[in-house]
């Protein structure tokens, strides 16, 4: 009973694994990345300066807006934190008489927005491009499909991985007699299920939250049903969860707004040293201004900290938003576990090296299955069609997703810059440099497809430094002479990373295929 | 400061219960324990980790700091056990400088609290 049910788990492990493999592999990569997003953005738009406080954001940015939407019904600031160097504005006009009051995020997307240097407040027009955001997206919605679709499909995928990890630990016999095991100079087939099961085993902990705490985010998506059955719709909903400060009405007589660094500091000293993030001030320049001001999501494990609420005019605190319940409670903290967002530097490098892990683990998993199965064909210069597909598909997406995400990144540099449509042609080159990958593993041999690929991909990551210093103001040394040290170590950890590629293939080079074992010894090994 | 004394520690506690464990003591020791010191061992490794949970949490407060603790251990285990198969003479060393630093590190910090 045990040996079978054990079996039934290894079967399950490995299909589960590696059906939608690929897929995590992407979703697994671009989430990795995704724990630099902003130092990704602040590459990706050279023309934005260095990070300043958000005090001193916030006073260029409200002066920006005085000029530019005196009668705005509400303006939106987002205030830069240490880790980036711009302030994002929207302003949304008052409606029309008639028309129902809109609310939420302003008038983004609508030619209702700018972008602020954090230090001085003049608006500042960097390259069209999606910056590190697009990672981030694209790890949880995909792209080239519908929002919906692309959720729906990362929610498949993570819960397959959720299945593969619980399989997993169950198929695994000697999780703490191999705890410390890694084999490298062992037979392929002992060395990949060691280094399989040690970025698996020794990382357990964070690949069993980050896959959980994914699906969380996207709960109400996926199982909208306890919603449903409480609230009329949607927005009723999520009125109840996450409610909004009141509305407020014009009254017509002017006052002036209070000045929004001693409202920033009272917040921070209500929250006992906690920072300021999204600040809306509601009908400003009227008597009934008021201002919202949200907490960083970064401040507590949890990743919704509530907002205070300000009069525009004295500076008084009018309101708050009430304590979250346990459940709310429970599942921000899932939400903050899995953004990161907290994590301090050391910190973030450790979400970051885990992440990295969790890659390892997918990509490992993946060769391992074509490692088992090799021995076991009948003719290893002709395997079958499954085999082929499967070895294709692992080439040209462990090499083709770094490949395609630095691909991406040389895009960023030497599209030209009033190109039309150009942050949509940075993302196509990142699939087009995946696809053509795949499209490469397909027609050469196996091994020098390894090489070739991953030497390519060693190289497009590795030159990016070389790339930013010949086509921006920007390059290691005068980073390392500003003290931009996060931009100093995007470049370093580019050179790591490139070399970690450039090492794999170097070891895929010398690899020396084994002479197929016989096939007797096979018989009872589980797939 | 404390942050990389945990880290350290970490390290620390899984070489002792490496080196604990009866496959990789001819390996990390260069001789085989008897049953009592592989024990002492063990225990000493697992007392090590525990003494860095309580940094974390006392640095850092229970939600940061057992974070912290977890991606701490997490990593450390994973440069242990890349570090093994390659140079495994250098997991003894490398297990008791770090505790060394480690201590050296927490002292210092205790005295520059005492101290203010």
């Amino acid at each position: 009973m045990n040996g079978s049910f054990r079996q039934s788990m290894a079967w399950l492990h490995t299909w589960s694994g590696l059906l939608v493999g690929w897929v995590l592999f992407a979703m697994f990569l671009t989430g990795t990345a995704s724990y630099f997003r902003p130092e990704i953005t602040r590459w990706m738009e050279p023309e934005t300066g260095a990070p300043a406080s958000a005090s001193q954001a916030a006073v260029g940015a409200v002066a920006f807006l005085q000029r530019k939407a005196p009668n705005a019904a509400s303006w939106t600031i987002t205030l830069p934190d240490e880790r980036q160097s711009v302030a994002r504005v929207s302003w949304r006009p008052e409606p029309k008489a008639g028309e129902p009051e809109r609310r939420g995020r302003g008038g983004r997307g609508r030619g209702m927005d700018a972008t602020l240097d954090a230090a001085t407040g003049q608006p500042v027009t960097p390259r069209e491009t999606r910056g590190g955001e697009f990672f981030y997206r694209f790890h949880f919605q995909m792209h080239y499909v519908p929002v919906l679709y692309g959720r729906w499909i990362a929610g498949a995928c993570a819960m397959f991985m959720l299945v593969a990890i619980v399989s997993g630990v169950i198929t695994h016999k000697r999780i703490f007699k191999d705890f410390f095991t890694f084999r490298p100079k062992k037979a392929p087939q002992r060395s990949w299920l060691d280094a399989h099961n040690m970025t698996a085993v020794l990382a357990l902990p964070f690949h069993a939250m980050i896959t959980y705490t994914g699906l969380v985010t996207l709960m109400s998506m996926y199982m909208p049903w306890p919603a449903m059955a409480n609230y009329q719709d949607n927005q009723t909903y999520f009125a109840a969860a996450f409610p909004r400060s009141e509305e407020v009405q014009r009254t017509g007589t002017p006052a002036a707004l209070v000045p929004l660094p001693q409202v920033l500091e009272q917040a921070s000293r209500t929250w006992s040293g906690g920072r300021p993030w999204i600040v809306t001030v509601n009908k400003p320049g009227d008597a009934a201004a008021t201002i919202e001001v949200s907490r960083h999501s970064g401040d507590k494990l949890s990743y919704r900290n509530g907002s205070l609420t300000f009069s525009g005019v004295t500076g008084e605190l009018i309101s708050r938003t009430p304590e979250m319940g346990p459940a709310g409670k429970t599942g921000s903290v899932m939400y903050g576990l899995h953004l990161g967002r907290f994590a301090e530097p050391l910190l973030r490098w450790m979400y970051f090296l885990c992440s990295l892990a969790g890659c390892a683990m997918v990509a490992t998993g993946l060769v391992l299955w074509t490692v088992k199965r090799r021995r076991q064909l009948p003719d290893p210069q002709r395997p079958h069609f499954g085999f082929r597909l499967v070895e294709k598909l692992n080439i040209g997406t462990i090499a083709g997703v770094p490949a395609g995400m630095a691909a991406m990144l040389w895009a960023n540099r030497l599209l030209p810059v009033e190109m039309a449509s150009r942050s949509q042609w940075e993302v196509h080159a990142m699939f087009i440099g995946w696809g053509c990958m795949i499209a490469y593993a397909c027609v050469r041999p196996a091994k020098q497809a390894w090489v070739e690929t991953l030497s390519a991909a060693a190289l497009l990551v590795g030159l990016l430094p070389l790339v930013n210093a010949a086509t921006t103001q920007r390059n290691l040394v005068s980073a390392v002479q500003q003290g931009d040290w996060a931009m100093a170590a995007f470049d370093l950890t580019l050179f790591a990373l490139g070399g970690l590629i450039g090492f794999c293939a170097w070891k895929a080079a010398r690899h020396a295929p084994q002479a197929p074992a016989k096939r007797s010894r096979l018989v009872g090994e589980p797939a | 400061m404390i942050g990389l004394c945990v880290l350290l520690l970490a390290f620390s506690g899984f070489a002792a219960l490496c080196a604990a464990m009866g496959k990789h003591q001819s390996a990390l020791l260069g001789r085989t324990l008897s049953p009592r010191g592989g024990g002492a061992l063990r225990n000493g490794g697992v007392a090590i980790l525990a003494a860095a949970f309580i940094l974390a949490v006392a640095d850092q407060g229970a939600g940061f700091g057992s974070v912290y603790w977890t991606g701490a251990i997490m990593l450390s285990a994973l440069a242990l056990t890349l570090l093994i198969p390659y140079r495994p003479s250098w997991a003894r060393p490398a297990g008791v400088v770090a505790a060394g630093l480690a201590a050296i590190l927490a002292g210092g910090h205790l005295l520059m609290v005492w101290r203010t």
